[in-house]
């Protein structure tokens, strides 16, 4: 299923940041995850995410380090206690304009009734 | 697109060319990754690679995207104190030599001029190593630690040669400079024998203790010069400790470090206060120096004590004099003191506190620097600029202290001060600037010989 762009990269760095506030990843273990706890909705492409890992590593909000895995050297990233404050705001933030789009949804749907 | 074109354009797109290895080792990490996912699907070799590479999207878009945070980036905020701090520096010297420090000299004002032009030449030098340091690559001090080490110990032997040989002042300088500069040498050793556990503890020690060795034989006494490294030192080793990088018993080698470092001295004066009529370990201007650190005799040191007289007089906003028949050399050793009683204490506290001001600034951006090596290097710099600080600013107030000072950085006379701070200062920013660029596994990936590794 494909989703609107301007929609998903707007809380991409949410949902990377809820994905590894449960445990260190590497990027591509981040797009399997994330497609599998969406069924599918989120097919982000690696394009989108290094670029947006790299930058959330400058702000702060995440560390990296090499680690093997399944005899692999690779980059994990891990969130900071800063990252995780940040997350929490754009939490609260998403819960809000989701409330009121759905608000906003909800009462067309009952002018239209 | 093939794996290789694909990789290429992206590069191609990162202006900051000694980034790039890392960012193309993780994006060819990631194809590999989905390749083997679409092979496990049954997809064949190639097919399953090119399906990979379609998958990442536009190189071009990602790799401007990737630009944009792995460029180099400055340090305003410190670069605008350092020149800020500098300029106050070279007007409190001109101002001293204007007011004629040189006044028992003939020809007074060609001298005067000679050293106003010094003045200002050294400041300009200054920032030069500033620039050069700064945009020079300071992985460079990861590479061969050990054996940039060994070099300085070398020239610590000709410094104390050339101090043996009659060159009194130049030797000593020499040395001390030498010094300066060995503490983020000493901070890139620890980082080369990271995770290399109680074997690459010990190895760090054995340097440093190599190069007590050294100065002992080739030295009679440089008491302070050895103290101030040492401080540095133990203050490196104990960020080091703390992170983890010699394994865990953190508090084994914490105490291992620290209760010689504060158990040896104790000792050693405690012999000098107590004991030293039956041993006599010490020369007596010695013992009658320790006694004044803790207040046992009268004969404090008398510039210490014309310091303190200087100090009673400062009022708010200054007296427009300066202490020039009273203390040596005001330009290098009593610019302080010079400062409080000429441009009195409210300026003189300001220009301190903005001195402060960028220890922790630098001390912080050291402590959240996310490269290691940059980070001890960083700690490094910032650890023994506070030492000469603080060596210096007591001194200047009328403290007494063991150590002697030498030159403030940032505000005192001389070309040396003026290069090994530029050196410092420089690496600081340096480090910084390549905070999105360079990483720890370049620095060890490019390593042209290995020393032997030990299996711990």
């Amino acid at each position: 299923m494909a989703v609107d762009k301007s929609l998903i990269s707007g809380s991409t760095t949410m949902l990377l940041l809820k994905l590894l506030s449960e445990k260190d990843m590497y990027g591509y273990e981040m797009i399997e995850t994330l497609q599998k706890k969406s069924n599918n909705v989120f097919a982000l492409k690696a394009g989108t995410l290094y670029p947006l890992l790299h930058s959330l590593e400058e702000r702060g909000y995440l560390t990296a380090y090499e680690d093997i895995a399944m005899g692999k050297t690779r980059k994990y990233y891990s969130i900071t206690n800063q990252g995780k404050k940040f997350l929490n705001a754009k939490k609260e933030e998403w819960k809000e304009y989701s409330g009121a789009v759905f608000n906003v949804l909800g009462g067309a749907v009952y002018g239209i009734a | 697109m093939e794996l290789h074109e694909y990789l290429d354009t992206l590069s191609e797109q990162i202006r900051c060319k000694k980034a790039r290895p890392v960012i193309i080792e993780e994006m060819e990490k990631h194809i590999e990754d989905q390749a083997q996912a679409y092979r496990k699907e049954g997809m064949g070799e190639e097919k399953a690679m090119a399906k990979a590479v379609l998958e990442m999207g536009d190189p071009v878009e990602a790799g401007i995207a990737l630009d944009r945070v792995h460029r180099p980036k400055m340090q305003w905020t410190l670069v605008a104190l350092v020149v800020l701090l500098s300029m106050i520096g070279m007007i409190m010297q001109i101002v001293i030599f204007k007011t004629g420090c040189l006044s028992n000299e003939e020809n007074i004002t060609t001298i005067r001029d000679e050293f106003i032009y010094k003045s200002i030449w050294n400041t300009v030098i200054s920032f030069g190593v500033i620039a050069a340091v700064c945009i020079m690559d300071y992985t460079f001090l990861g590479k061969h630690p050990v054996a940039l080490w060994w070099l300085f110990c070398f020239l610590q032997v000709l410094g104390g040669l050339s101090y043996m040989g009659g060159s009194y002042i130049r030797g000593y300088q020499f040395s001390y400079y030498g010094f300066t500069l060995m503490v983020p040498v000493f901070a890139a050793v620890v980082f080369r024998y990271k995770n290399k556990g109680m074997i690459g503890f010990l190895k760090c020690i054995g340097l440093y203790l190599a190069l007590v060795l050294i100065k002992m034989f080739t030295q009679i006494a440089f008491v302070s010069g050895i103290l101030e490294l040492t401080i540095c030192v133990l203050i490196i080793l104990t960020v080091a400790i703390m992170r983890g990088w010699f394994g865990e018993k953190k508090v084994a080698k914490l105490a291992f470090i620290w209760v010689p470092a504060i158990g040896f001295p104790t000792i050693l004066v405690s012999i000098a206060l107590f004991f030293n009529d039956k041993i006599r370990v010490f020369a007596s201007y010695q013992v009658a120096r320790i006694q004044a650190i803790f207040h046992l005799n009268s004969e404090i040191n008398y510039q210490t004590l014309t310091a303190r007289a200087e100090m009673e007089k400062v009022t708010l906003f200054g007296s427009r004099e300066l202490p020039l028949t009273t203390l040596p050399a005001i330009q290098n050793d009593y610019i302080i003191t010079s400062m409080f009683t000429y441009f009195g204490a409210l300026f003189t506290l300001l220009v301190l506190g903005m001195i402060l001001f960028f220890v922790f600034k630098a001390f912080h951006l050291s402590i959240r620097q996310k490269n290691q090596l940059g980070s001890m290097i960083s700690i490094g710099c910032v650890v023994v600029l506070l030492a000469k600080i603080v060596v210096y600013v007591i001194s200047n107030v009328g403290g007494n202290i063991i150590f002697g000072q030498m030159s403030m950085p940032f505000l005192s006379y001389g070309l040396g001060n003026a290069v090994i701070n530029g050196v410092l200062v420089g690496l600081l920013l340096s480090v910084y600037r390549n905070t999105n660029i360079v990483s720890e596994n370049n620095i060890k990936a490019k390593y042209i010989f290995r020393f032997p590794v030990e299996k711990a």
